[in-house]
């Protein structure tokens, strides 16, 4: 019996060993406090909360961009020539272990990475690093489109666009992502100010409730536009925690027009200028796929040099 | 003679049999009306088998690479739109099977022009090992634990393995001991050899959607 014992806890040991292998130790960065965010304003009970107008510090202009497909080696070569004021993960991939293929449309500079339209995902982003990102640059695709001869006219044709429901419309909004070398990337739009309340969170508790959820609201204060990314620090349902930020927003006076949701899955990364360094403000996620050099796809919001 | 004449009558019979076969096939592929750009925004994609979804799909190809006309290129490019989607609507209403060969044939041509036809959520056997292959366990354990589906299977396990302890340890009297013995002896070995090999190979054999070859989606 005693034999067996010991063959049985070596096996054990030799087990916890093995599995050890594979387990790269997380590099971490250096915790120090939260410095202030200057133009970047934070922090509630609930929410932790970063807003960008157009200007910051009231001289730079802000932009915005996305990036995908080999995600990283873009955002080293972004943060040789720009300060970056915040990057976060963006879209969703199929693939959690490897770089994985976007999921529903998505192109980086007019280079198409997926042209197949996710059936459910209703949001669309279209991104063309002039600025912050407009209520025009945000497609519900829960609408119709509108009638194509009306397309051609208008500096944000795409806006009445729905690839998703109509083949014209796509080959109409493909080539125009081509040409104007847009970016562009599909997901959920929790909240749209073209839809009633009621129709926005009628199903809120749907799926999972086990992530803590992080927001890209497109909204306006006394005029101004405003982009924030927005997380709650709890977890909870995507759709309950959209209507939590919403109120949220609304109660600090701004205008809501769209709430889209970014991943927070295992590849879950945000990064924010502490008015002296980048700061990794997810230090010790309990995946080492959520480090910034295995990003999927990310959005960063930076200003030139 | 007679026969000779019989038999010829009856290759003319089946040479024209085997015509009329062609024709009928001929008839039954389905074939898309390029005419007018309307028209191929409105296909009727009923009774389309995997061979007519292939065929439609080199014919936009062809329509959609054709440098000298710009109206052929515009009208490849909604077919082909049109067809990923159809295709897609197909596979996830079980009209077609995802792992026939002919489907992933077809699939394999879509991502060749970037439609990513059919990428289903990843299923939880593959994100499991795919983890356990990674080493990513306190990302396994942050899930078992706050996953309310998975949670009571994480209990039984916690439960039968405190047993399998307290019978080794003896606390645990049953005519049945030796039996147990060699049998957790046996399952322990098994285990551990299997695990060994699945941490040695399990780099280029466990991927999104298939486990050492087996298609799991």
């Amino acid at each position: 019996m005693k034999s067996f014992l010991v063959i049985a806890l070596s096996c054990l040991v030799f087990l916890v060993l093995f599995f050890s292998i594979g387990n790269e130790t997380l590099r971490l960065e250096k915790n120090e406090r939260l410095k202030t965010f200057n133009a970047i304003s934070a922090s509630d009970n609930d929410f932790e909360l970063y807003e960008f107008g157009h200007k910051h510090l009231n001289s730079k202009n802000v932009k915005i961009k996305f990036l995908v497909g080999d995600a990283y080696t873009k955002f080293v070569d972004l943060q040789k020539s720009k300060d970056i004021l915040l990057v976060t993960s963006a879209s969703f991939t199929s693939a959690f272990f490897s770089d994985g293929t976007p999921i529903g449309l998505c192109a980086y500079e007019g280079q198409f990475l997926n042209k197949m339209p996710n059936q459910t995902m209703d949001g669309l982003v279209v991104i063309n690093s002039e600025g912050l990102m407009t209520t025009q640059d945000i497609i519900d695709l829960d609408f119709t489109s509108k009638k194509c001869d009306l397309l051609m006219t208008s500096n944000h044709a795409h806006q009445h666009l729905n690839p998703r429901e109509n083949a014209l419309d796509s080959y109409v909004f493909y080539n125009k992502v081509e040409t104007d070398k847009l970016s562009v990337f599909q997901t959920q739009l929790v909240y749209s100010h073209l839809k009633k309340d009621d129709e926005n969170f009628k199903n809120i508790l749907v799926g999972a409730d086990g992530k803590e959820r992080r927001f890209l609201v497109v909204a306006s204060k006394n005029g101004e536009l405003k982009n924030l990314i927005i997380g709650t620090k709890a977890k909870d349902y995507m759709l309950k925690a959209a209507k939590d930020v919403l109120t949220h927003l609304r109660a600090k006076n701004y205008d809501v027009n769209f709430i889209l949701n970014l991943d927070t899955g295992s590849k879950n990364i945000l990064h924010v200028n502490n008015g002296q360094h980048l700061e990794n403000l997810n230090q010790n996620p309990s995946t080492k796929l959520a480090r910034i050099e295995r990003a999927s796809s990310l959005i960063v919001f930076y200003t030139d040099k | 003679m007679k026969y000779l004449k019989i038999g010829l009558v009856t290759l003319i019979a089946l040479f024209q049999w085997s015509l009329f076969g062609q024709t009928t096939d001929a008839m039954s592929a389905k074939t898309i009306d390029y005419s007018y750009l309307t028209e191929v925004g409105t296909i009727d994609f009923s009774g389309y088998t995997i061979d007519d979804y292939s065929k439609a799909f080199d014919h936009a190809l062809q329509m959609k690479t054709d440098s000298l006309n710009a109206a052929n290129v515009m009208k490849g490019n909604v077919v082909m739109s049109m067809l990923a989607k159809q295709v897609n609507a197909e596979i996830v209403n079980h009209n077609l099977d995802s792992n026939a060969r002919q489907t992933k044939d077809l699939l394999i041509k879509f991502r060749a022009q970037h439609y990513y036809v059919y990428l289903p959520e990843v299923s939880m056997i593959i994100k499991f090992f795919g983890y356990v292959c990674m080493g990513e366990y306190s990302h396994i354990y942050n899930v078992v634990t706050t996953n309310s589906k998975i949670l009571p299977i994480v209990i039984f396990g916690v439960v039968l393995l405190c047993m399998v302890i307290l019978h080794l340890f003896g606390k645990i009297k049953w005519k049945y001991k030796k039996l147990t013995n060699h049998l957790i002896l046996v399952v322990f070995f098994i285990f551990v050899v299997l695990t060994i090999a699945f941490k040695l190979t399990c780099g280029c054999n466990v991927d999104e959607y298939s486990f050492y070859g087996i298609a799991i989606n």
